[in-house]
């Protein structure tokens, strides 16, 4: 088999002066045609660097250092009008984030021929056919009616599928897709990862793949390459890779991915074991959130009907994809989301009936952790001042020395250095500032913990640590949690009972083992089927029953 | 427990800052000029001299003299002292009554509609129009003057105050804090007002600036500053009749202008790169490349910790 | 589309609301008597009540404000207590010269900003790049009127190029015409041009570095293709917004820049007017100059919605 794709001790430096780092440092691989290659890695790693490098796309101030042939071309020393040349004719590149991947004010035939007309295509009736082409193979609908619409048109995951056009248009020998399904849901995610496959089946494309995704790597891949700090740390088949990882790094990174349906451990509820009997913490009973419309705009049901109870010393776990309601419930919980039918009733105080004052003192026992670390502190306040907060705002003349005793409790409790609490939480890392947020929820020593999407925007591994100290810190205070997350996985790392939540109704509740092993609704059993697990044959058996599944219906 | 962690941060940034720097120093110099150099030199901005009209600049009169024979560089250096005072008392007012005005918008929503309208209305007369009409309506004087200039000027500072505060609300560290019960005034004063200070600096500086541009144009147009009084705009209308027989006159009034509105912009534009965060000066997500030569930095990890 | 059109239409009526209340009020803002203001300290009580009277003044404000309004409405602002005509006769005098050098000043500065501020964007951290950066700071620091008289001392009084002052319309004799309208379009236009030059140049860099364009360029599109289709197609957005809101700096930097090269126009209607206490002239100048900068501005949003095709494909603004 050809090697389409050889890449030479590849070095780039980023930056400069004090800024200057060593994005890449000395890679070399090959990827063949008809063959997916996986770059794994987290934030950091250089697996971006490098994918730019291949269409010589690094930032302008990069230096390049060693050789890139693509499709027989000589990357790195190619002219630029050279390089314009094989953009988009040898190799293409599909991208995460869609909606911003497309232009926005041109429709997406344009768009989709644009790369045709770049390349020489000439005849207007021949360029409109292969682009109808493109689209019709990565499966957009109707593809004449739907010609002139404009990306703001599709739903996300059409979008994708137009940017996988894009890059089909001209038949390159090379796709190099980063982090193609990463901004995308579970169920569609499946449908991209099909797509590409396909690509490499039908067409006999070499794809590089760069994700940070385990379960991606082992539904795709066909070779793997684990990278961390700007070089290659191993290098192996897929299968292998997962069942004999060579590298320790390779096994921290396979060990930290949270998998589906792992022997449960020591410190969790067995599954059968009715949850405490005696007050409930939260009890709802159809409970709306309707946000009101305005003018000519219907309101919005965020979510409805829903009953659920957590116990006092119990987690529910809430799953559901982007626009669930999850984190409505979570914000229902305490007064900060309208309640507009139904009863809700939190440690013992009816929500949607409580005066200000109420909420306030029931604000005081429950503690709530919020998902994205650089949004949820106030950049000119420090790691003391934010932790402190909550004492500040609930509990009357409460001296310094107070204070920073607590203060200094809390922050060894999640492991951060004593050194951390003078500096502004900009600049600690998303791990850190996450474990700042525990901190922050746990200073007044709650009956409860609202989690939202405690450990969506973190690395891997740095994922496995928060959860960690989570569970830790709950066997040793015994609150009751509410953990909402889309990540199947995760969730089952750390809830006794789970729901599932679909546009705003809740379809299924149960216990973690049993909800997960034999779901009872359709959807929950799709979204389970869906999650991709750490572990190719598994994934492979599962997607081969998936497809009959559908083949039957 | 330790000062804050930005506070010796920026005010370091601030003044190693080239814009800052310059457009401060300009400034000062400027403000010499208007405040310490005539008591120095005695110089009468007012002393008429029929007998030595359109002098030409030497000896005893640096910059030469103006139609009546007052000293030109007296006049000048009057006319700065007039346009920082002009421009500082419309700055610090309009900034003081604009982020009233813009707090209680973002605050309640009834208020809101109605103060909004205002500033809409206010905005929608072209500026330089607004400040004549009001300064000729309420008849020259000095304050008056500053009264029409405040009010041209507040509605833009309410319309910032009200939308960096609405943004400041929505962030989720404002959430975090109403979780845990925190009422409107906790709210406001440890979270809205310091995010706020930061952007109303930057306005009050331009604000500033264009203060004294308007302030010359009225006193130019014959509804600023009252003759005999001296300000930049009737010394250049002064000139313009003389254009030809004593020029010192519309240069001399157009370069102290010039220069104290460049220090005020260059002190605006420094301020602004300071407080405008690099990747989203216009509220977009950053682009890819941005994000990933960022993806290093910022992210230090403390010795010790773990990730 | 309708609803975003509608919607801005609405708008505008609280806004014109509030306006008409400012600009009605200008005349009950003098200290004492009006009409005693106007006619000066000498004039007989007979004189002041008489001018009282046929001003209106001495009704109630709730009521002369309503009789204003409706005589407004109907473009009645009535009669110059000076000049022999209505105020609107007035106005219609002498608005076709500063139209002209509106327009013409708009051309200019447009003509100058955007290709330069492109420019400076697609070769940014450039000596091109600086140099446009410095001019603009400099030109924002320079009034126009300021330039405008530096402007005559150098070429029509040093050098003797052009015409000082003066006036011809442009439909009368347009070479002529355009002849004494240079130099004050060009200080009325080079002023705007530096603001407009930045905001150009910021609304470039933010689509180049936009993902979409990356996007395109891994495609193979060509570089000048990139700039000149792709990106000022969706940087015009921005860049016709912020023309528009310079609008309202033109008028009157357009009345201030008349007074300096003795054209004919609303800006010495509106002095003379300050001069005399022609309150109506001064009211019909200012509603006039708001009037034409709202409607500049709707006709920008709604271009903005036309061109924008998820504001036209939706109907949301």
């Amino acid at each position: 088999m050809t090697d389409r794709v050889r890449v030479t001790d590849l070095r780039v430096h980023l930056g400069r002066g004090a800024d200057r780092i060593r994005a890449v440092d000395g890679v070399s691989f090959t990827v063949a045609d008809n063959e997916i290659l996986a770059i794994v890695g987290e934030s950091g790693s250089g697996k971006t660097v490098t994918s730019r490098a291949l269409l010589g796309m690094t930032p302008p101030d990069a230096e390049v250092s060693g050789s890139v042939v693509v499709d027989g071309h000589d990357v790195l020393g190619a002219s630029p009008a050279e390089l314009r040349r094989l953009r988009g004719s040898s190799a293409a590149m599909v991208f995460q984030e869609p909606s911003t991947a497309l232009n926005p004010v041109f429709p997406i035939g344009w768009q989709v021929e644009e790369g045709l007309r770049a390349h020489g295509l000439r005849n207007r009736a021949e360029r409109r056919r292969r682009a109808m082409d493109v689209l019709r193979t990565v499966g957009i609908p109707d593809p004449d009616r739907r010609y002139h619409d404009y990306p703001h048109q599709f739903s996300g995951g059409q979008k994708q599928r137009i940017v996988i056009a894009m890059a089909l248009a001209l038949e390159p020998a090379v796709i190099i897709a980063d982090e193609p399904t990463t901004a995308l849901d579970v169920t569609v995610q499946a449908e991209i990862l099909d797509v590409l496959r396909a690509c490499r089946d039908e067409l006999g494309t070499a794809i590089v793949l760069v994700t940070h995704n385990m379960g991606v790597v082992a539904d795709l891949a066909d070779r793997v390459l684990v990278m961390r700090e700007g070089q290659f740390v191993e290098s192996a088949d897929c299968v292998t890779l997962f069942s004999e990882p060579g590298h320790d790094y390779t096994r921290r990174l396979l060990a930290a991915v949270p998998r589906l349906l792992t022997a449960p451990s020591d410190d969790r509820h067995v599954a059968d074991t009715p949850a405490d009997h005696g007050p409930l913490a939260v009890s709802a009973q159809d409970v709306e959130v309707c946000y009101p419309g305005r003018f000519r705009k219907p309101g919005f049901r965020a979510v409805r009907g829903v009953s659920l109870h957590v116990g006092r010393s119990e987690v529910l776990g809430l799953v559901g994809e982007s626009g669930s309601g999850k984190s409505t419930i979570g914000r229902a919980l305490i007064g900060l989301a309208p309640i507009t039918a139904g009863s809700l009733t939190v440690l013992g105080t009816d929500v949607a009936a409580a005066s200000t004052a109420e909420l306030r003192r029931l604000r005081r026992r429950v503690g709530f952790i919020f998902q994205d670390p650089a949004s949820s502190f106030n950049p000119f306040m420090t790691v003391a001042e934010c932790i402190a907060e909550p004492l500040r705002i609930q509990v009357e003349g409460v001296d310094a020395d107070e204070i920073r005793r607590r203060v200094a409790e809390l922050v060894d409790a999640v492991r951060l250095p004593a050194s951390s609490v003078g500096r502004s939480t900009t600049e600690l890392s998303g791990g850190q500032r996450q474990r700042v947020g525990i901190a922050r929820a746990l200073v007044l020593r709650p009956e409860l913990v609202i989690a939202d999407e405690p450990t969506s925007a973190l690395d891997v591994s740095v994922q496995a640590s928060v959860l960690e100290l989570l569970r830790e810190l709950r066997a040793e205070l015994g609150f009751a949690a509410l953990f909402i997350t889309h990540d199947l996985a995760v969730v089952e790392q750390f809830a006794d009972r789970i729901g599932v939540l679909r546009s705003g109704e809740l379809v299924e509740t149960a216990a973690a083992d049993e909800l997960l092993t034999r779901p009872t609704d359709d959807y929950t059993r799709a979204l389970v089927a869906a999650v991709p697990v750490p572990d190719p044959v598994e994934q492979r058996r599962r997607r081969l029953s998936r497809r009959d599944a559908a083949g039957l219906r | 427990m330790g000062e804050s962690a930005s506070g010796r941060g920026w005010r370091t940034r601030i003044l190693t800052n080239r814009s800052v720097l310059a457009g401060g120093t300009l400034l000062l110099l400027v403000v010499v000029l208007a405040f310490a150099l005539p008591p120095m030199f005695h110089a009468d901005p007012f002393a008429v001299d029929p007998a030595h009209r359109l002098a030409k600049p030497g000896p005893g009169h640096l910059l030469g003299t103006d139609t009546f024979g007052r000293d030109l560089l007296a006049r000048v250096a009057a006319g700065a002292k007039s346009s920082l005072i002009v421009g500082g008392a419309v700055a610090g007012l309009s900034g003081l009554l604009g982020t009233v005005i813009g707090l209680l918008a973002s605050a309640f929503t009834v208020m809101d509609h109605v103060l909004m309208r205002v500033c809409d209305g206010l905005m929608a007369i072209p500026a330089l129009l607004l400040a004549v009409a009001l300064a000729a309506a309420l008849g020259p004087s000095v304050p008056n003057l500053i009264a029409a200039l405040t009010v041209v000027a507040t509605p833009s500072v309410a319309r910032l105050v009200r939308s960096r505060a609405l943004a400041v609300t929505s962030e989720t560290f404002v959430e975090a804090s109403r979780a845990q019960g925190a009422g409107t005034w906790h709210v406001t004063v440890k979270h809205v007002l310091p995010n706020v200070l930061s952007v109303l600096a930057v306005q009050v500086t331009f604000i500033f600036a264009d203060a004294i541009i308007t302030e010359a144009a009225l006193s130019f147009l014959g509804a600023g500053v009252p003759t005999p009084q001296p300000s930049w705009g009737n010394i250049l209308y002064d000139g313009k009749g003389v254009i030809l027989q004593a020029p010192m006159m519309t240069i001399a009034a157009s370069a102290a202008l010039v220069v104290t509105v460049l220090a005020l912009n260059l002190l605006g534009d420094g301020l602004r790169d300071l407080v405008d965060p690099r990747a989203t000066r216009s509220g977009r997500q950053p682009g890819m490349l941005t994000r990933l030569v960022g993806t290093r930095r910022g992210d230090v990890v403390l010795q010790g910790g773990p990730a | 589309m309708l609803n975003y059109t509608l919607k801005r239409l609405l708008a505008l009526i609280p806004v014109l609301a509030v306006v008409s209340v400012v600009i009605f009020a200008l005349i009950h803002l003098t200290p004492g008597n009006p009409a005693r203001a106007i006619l000066g300290p000498e004039a007989s009580a007979a004189d002041v009540e008489a001018l009282s009277e046929r001003l209106g003044l001495n009704r109630p404000v709730a009521l002369q404000y309503l009789e204003w309004l409706g005589r407004a409405v109907t473009g009645n602002f009535g009669d110059s207590l000076f000049l022999r005509k209505s105020v609107t006769q007035a106005v219609a005098d002498n608005a076709v010269p500063t139209a002209q050098l509106a327009i013409a000043a708009l051309v200019v500065a447009v003509a100058i900003a955007v290709p330069l501020g492109t420019l400076a964007a697609r070769w940014r951290g450039s000596p091109l790049d600086a140099l446009a950066m410095g001019v603009s700071l400099v030109g924002m620091a320079v009034p126009s009127f300021v330039l405008g008289l530096i402007l005559i001392l150098v070429l029509a009084v040093g050098l003797r190029v052009l015409p000082v002052a003066g006036y011809e319309s442009v439909f009368d004799d347009p070479v002529r015409g355009l002849r004494y309208l240079l130099l004050p379009a060009i200080s009325l236009g080079a002023v705007l041009a530096a603001f407009l030059l930045r905001t150009t140049r910021a609304a470039v860099l933010d689509v180049l570095a936009s993902d979409y364009i990356q996007a395109a360029r891994s495609r193979g599109v060509t570089e000048s293709r990139l700039l000149f289709r792709h990106t000022l197609r969706n940087a015009g957005l921005p860049i016709v917004t912020a023309v528009g809101l310079t609008f309202g700096a033109l008028i009157t930097g357009a009345v201030v820049t008349e007074t300096i090269f003795n054209i004919p126009g609303i800006g010495s209607l509106l002095v003379n007017a300050i001069k005399r206490r022609d309150y109506p002239v001064l009211q019909g100048v200012v509603m006039f100059a708001t009037l034409a900068y709202l409607v500049v501005n709707l006709a920008v949003d709604l271009v903005y919605g036309l061109v924008d095709p998820r504001i036209r494909l939706s109907g949301n603004g």
